[in-house]
């Protein structure tokens, strides 16, 4: 594992390292040198030595001889032998001598130093050291450590006499040689100190060295550790401080870059906290902000007891004034409307509690978070307070707008213990107002839930529906009266759910109805239907297929020109294809409603009212719309032998045959219905008396034998 | 007047001098003055101060408040010295002692047994192979004596010779022969210096007195055993401590006295420095006689 050092640590390291070279260089260095100078003074040292003893000895000799010579000259000329031997015997403790001769000029021996002088009158030449001389002339010469002097004894300037001498220099020679080998030696000791002293110094130095890099880089680098850690308090939130270090160096510039770097990031980060936290139309804060504040209150309500409530308020209707009058409109109703709910807040505020939220979710959404509610009641009081503060119409370039609003009420933390299950339920509490006829409220209850629940399954499973052919049509054949033969049939949507089984219609078309899938699904159930009327008009080319449009798909334009060019392309004759219609869904939407069914009569496409007699409808469209038959509802049908219907079935009957339309009936279970409402002048039946919705095969199946019977 | 004044005044200064100098000399103490020739003055000087000063506190009675010793380098200066009463006490050999009794009219106190020796004698010794037997060969060669005030090896051998009626003529070097028919002589300077040329045959002869002939720094035994005594003289004192006229008699007398009652048993230390003095001894009728017989050379003393 590589370890990483601070910037410090290697930075001191390596100065260091480099204080450590220099110094391990100069002391090579002076080491080098000191090696050269002792290997060389060692030389000079004992040569020196050795020949300035030699030197000093030869003069000191030669004095002392040229002395003794002076001073034994009366002696010698005296022949007073004692006066000699004692200056030889004194001059014999001054030095060693190998011999000391006194001779006269014929080489005679005067005197030999011993007190009886033994050698007296013998030549002295015998006894010299070889290569001296005996005469009278001066000599000098060494032989190893012994020096031999021949200095003649003058009278009146002419020599007469001669002392040779040998002398023995072994001693001060050896002490010279051993003086330079102290020397040396010292020299050694010397420099071996000088070597240590240096090593010491270097071992004490480095750690000297180590710790003032240390200090100091740590001390150059402190404005760096002080960037670095308001860096790192500013990444954790800090923004109370400042990168300006207030210095002119590199440091500086760079706190300075910083500092303009954090001001730019504050600028744009006021920016994206505005953008990310308020909505733009109404300056409210939005979801996430609203989310934000709710999770801080509930984080800070958790261990206390506190209870608030959370009104999620939904706008009706608003998607109808953004379609009519545009989404400047809208957006200025919004604001409107944002305008009118704070000041409710406002005021509710301003008598009983602390600041409430308020902000917006997006589209039509509007979120309340009242803080210190202690029951329902209370919320229920500001919901009703803010519902009716929405009732009075909102005028907009001119023109009146009347909106209410559905909302959903959750109490923390009865209703949920995070923020997004809070919010969720108040969605849910809202959707259910919704549900029971909007511009209400409702507290969320927790079945709420599981209705929602299975409302989102079905609309979220429509979609895997259609791509995996989980949907499937059957078809229920329409009779004629009077041959009794099939002439047509109603296509019926079947949901075959992989895991629920067989869903019943009830339960998923109005889900599906209510959402934006209606459209999908109607393409689907259009699609598949004119492909099944093809193989159907291959076996009765007079066969003609209803299929249901929904209110909610009539007035979208998007659908009435897919089935026009379906059947356009599908070459299907005319009449061949029936859209069945409610009469609530055509009222509902009449202007755009009007415009479809016009469109698909022209083009050929027969046009039919489901469930007619329980709905409203207006005859006058009846008939201006050419309307090509009336269905009568299957609960005219139930009530005909017991109950009272006959007299309305018979003035639908009236009513059809005076437009010139054709009815059918619906929902006949018995013969005895069956031969009634023929005999009532009903042109077609259907009913599970007849034939039960059934899969295309076995329709086509059926039709089969039909011809082959009356073949 | 004047001139009148002018003698009066010189008279006066004439007086006063003389009186000044009567009554410095009555009342101001003098040192005792110990005197001998010396050849080394250094160690002489040591050996005779210690006794003089000894001598000058006995003698404090007659005036004397200290010891002072003059070494002189000849018997003429010591005798003009003693002449000028510069001297009060001399320590010297029989030789010099006669020229002073002689001379100066000094007078011996006692005998000095210097280095031990009550008496010696003087040695005429030759080399051992030399052929020469007796004095009588010495003719026509040469002898060698020590210095010329020397008692025991001058004075005494040369008038042994003379008196064995040879005839002595004195030699500046070794190497000059005597005139024919006489003893040539001349001087070794010192006692070993003598022996040595006997015994490196410079001389055919030498003199010493017995006490050195049996000093083996004087005389090695190796040179000694080489050579031959064919001499001996009678035997002489060997020292005389001699009192000059600067002495007073009575201060003479008890210096005597003092010397005489000095011996080893009480004053070992200061007789040892004084020379190796033994003891002293009376001055005896033969003595007297030998230091005013002795005839004295003054020749040598010229050298």
């Amino acid at each position: 594992m590589k370890r990483k050092f601070s910037v410090i640590t290697r930075l001191s390291i390596l100065l260091t390292l480099v204080s450590a070279v220099i110094m391990v260089t100069l002391i090579m260095a002076v080491d080098d040198a000191l090696k050269e100078y002792r290997r060389q003074s060692a030389h000079i040292d004992q040569s020196y030595l050795t020949d300035t003893m030699r030197e000093q000895l030869e003069r000191d000799a030669s004095l002392l001889i040229k002395a003794l010579g002076d001073n034994l000259s009366d002696a010698v000329y005296q022949q007073d032998l004692s006066s000699i031997g004692n200056s030889l015997e004194d001059l014999r403790g001054y030095r060693e001598m190998d011999y000391i001769y006194v001779h006269d000029a014929d080489g005679r021996i005067i005197h030999d130093g011993s007190l009886a002088i033994n050698h007296y009158g013998e030549d002295v030449s015998s006894y010299l050291h070889p290569g001296s001389t005996s005469g009278l002339q001066p000599q000098l010469h060494w032989a190893g450590s012994h020096l031999y002097l021949n200095s003649p004894i003058t009278a009146g300037g002419e020599p007469f006499a001669a002392i040779a001498v040998g002398f023995d220099f072994s001693a001060p020679l050896q002490i010279a040689v051993e003086r330079a080998e102290a020397l040396e030696a010292n020299e050694l000791e010397m420099f071996q100190a000088v070597r240590s002293a240096l090593l010491l110094t270097f071992i004490i130095l480095l750690p000297v060295c180590l710790l003032s890099a240390r200090i100091l880089t740590r001390r150059m680098l402190t404005p760096l550790t002080t960037l670095t850690e308001r860096s790192i308090r500013y990444a954790d939130g800090e923004r109370d401080l400042s990168f300006d270090l207030q210095r002119e160096d590199e440091l500086g510039r760079l706190g300075r870059a910083l500092e303009r770097m954090r001001l730019g990031l504050e600028e744009s980060h006021d920016q994206v906290h505005q953008m990310a936290y308020e909505d733009t139309v109404t300056s409210l804060p939005n979801r996430r902000s609203f989310q934000h504040k709710l999770n801080e209150i509930m984080h800070r309500s958790a261990s206390m007891d506190y209870r608030f409530a959370v009104l999620f308020i939904d706008l009706d209707h608003f998607k109808q004034v953004n379609d009519t009058a545009g989404h400047a409109q809208g957006d200025q109703l919004l604001r409107e409307v944002a305008r009118r709910l704070g000041q409710i807040l406002k005021e509710q505020r301003s008598r009983r509690r602390p600041e409430s939220l308020l902000a917006r979710l997006g589209g039509d959404e509007f979120v309340v978070l009242l803080p210190a509610i202690e029951t329902g009641e209370e919320a229920a009081e500001i919901a009703r307070a803010l519902s009716a503060a929405l009732n009075t119409p909102f005028l907009l370039s001119g023109q009146y707008f009347s909106i209410s609003c559905s909302i959903g009420i959750t109490l923390y933390p009865d209703d949920g213990v995070s923020s997004s299950e809070i919010l969720k339920h108040a969605d849910i509490a809202m959707y259910s107002a919704k549900q029971h006829g909007r511009n209400q409220f409702a507290f969320f209850q927790p079945q709420m839930t599981e209705e929602i629940r299975e409302r989102l399954e079905i609309q979220q499973g429509i979609r895997e529906a259609i791509k995996h052919d989980y949907l499937f049509l059957d078809y229920q054949p329409i009779y004629c009266m009077r041959s009794g033969r099939i002439l047509g049939a109603e296509a019926l949507l079947r949901w075959r759910h992989p895991q629920h089984g067989l869903l019943s219609p009830a339960r998923f078309i109005p889900i599906i109805e209510e959402s934006d899938l209606i459209e999908e699904v109607t393409r689907w159930v259009a699609q598949r239907a004119v492909t099944d009327l093809q193989s159907l008009l291959e076996l009765n080319p007079a066969f003609s297929l209803s299929i249901n449009i929904s209110g909610a798909a009539l007035h979208q334009s998007s659908i009435c020109d897919f089935i026009c060019d379906l059947k356009q392309q599908q070459n299907l004759p005319d009449d061949s294809l029936c859209i069945e219609i409610t009469e609530t869904s055509m009222i509902t939407h009449l202007e755009s409603s009007e415009n479809a069914l016009r469109r698909w009569k022209s083009a050929g496409i027969e046009i039919w009212i489901d469930d007619f007699g329980t709905g409203y409808s207006s005859l006058a469209y009846l008939n201006s719309l050419s309307i090509d038959g009336l269905k009568i509802d299957r609960s005219f049908v139930h009530n005909l032998i017991d109950g009272h219907s006959r007299p309305l079935i018979d003035a639908m009957v009236a009513l059809a045959e005076s437009l010139s339309i054709h009815t059918v009936a619906e929902g006949i279970e018995t013969e005895q219905q069956l031969a009634l409402l023929r005999k009532m002048g009903v042109h077609l039946a259907q009913g599970f008396g007849l034939a039960r919705p059934m899969p295309l095969l076995d329709l086509q199946q059926k039709i089969r034998l039909e011809i082959e019977e009356t073949a | 007047m004047s001139r009148l004044l002018t003698f009066l005044l010189t008279q006066a200064v004439q007086y006063l001098t003389l009186a000044t100098l009567l009554l410095s000399a009555s009342v101001s103490a003098q040192p005792l003055v110990l005197a001998q020739i010396s050849e080394r003055p250094k160690k002489d000087y040591a050996e005779l101060r210690p006794m003089a000063s000894y001598i000058a506190d006995q003698l404090s009675e007659f005036g004397f408040d200290g010891a002072e010793v003059r070494l002189f380098r000849t018997a003429d200066e010591l005798i003009a010295a003693i002449r000028a009463g510069e001297v009060h006490w001399v320590t010297e050999t029989p030789y010099t002692t006669a020229r002073l009794v002689q001379e100066t009219g000094s007078r011996a106190l006692v005998k000095k047994w210097k280095n031990g020796q009550r008496q010696y004698q003087t040695l005429i010794y030759t080399r051992e192979g030399s052929g020469i037997k007796e004095l009588a060969d010495l003719v026509n060669r040469q002898i060698a004596f020590e210095h010329p005030y020397s008692f025991s090896s001058y004075y005494l051998p040369k008038r042994i010779l003379e008196r064995s009626g040879f005839t002595l003529s004195p030699l500046h070097k070794a190497t000059e022969l005597p005139p024919s028919g006489t003893i040539g002589y001349l001087f070794s300077r010192n006692e070993k210096n003598n022996a040595l040329w006997v015994d490196k045959a410079i001389v055919a002869a030498g003199a010493l007195n017995d006490g050195d002939w049996n000093n083996p720094d004087r005389v090695p035994p190796t040179i000694r055993q080489r050579l031959r005594i064919i001499y001996r003289s009678p035997f002489y004192p060997r020292a005389f401590e001699t009192a000059t006229p600067a002495l007073p008699p009575d201060a003479a007398q008890r210096l005597q006295q003092l010397l005489l009652t000095l011996d080893r048993a009480s004053h070992s230390a200061l007789l040892e420095r004084y020379e190796h003095t033994e003891a002293f001894a009376p001055i005896e009728p033969t003595d007297l006689q030998l230091l005013h017989d002795m005839v004295v050379d003054t020749g040598g003393a010229k050298r």
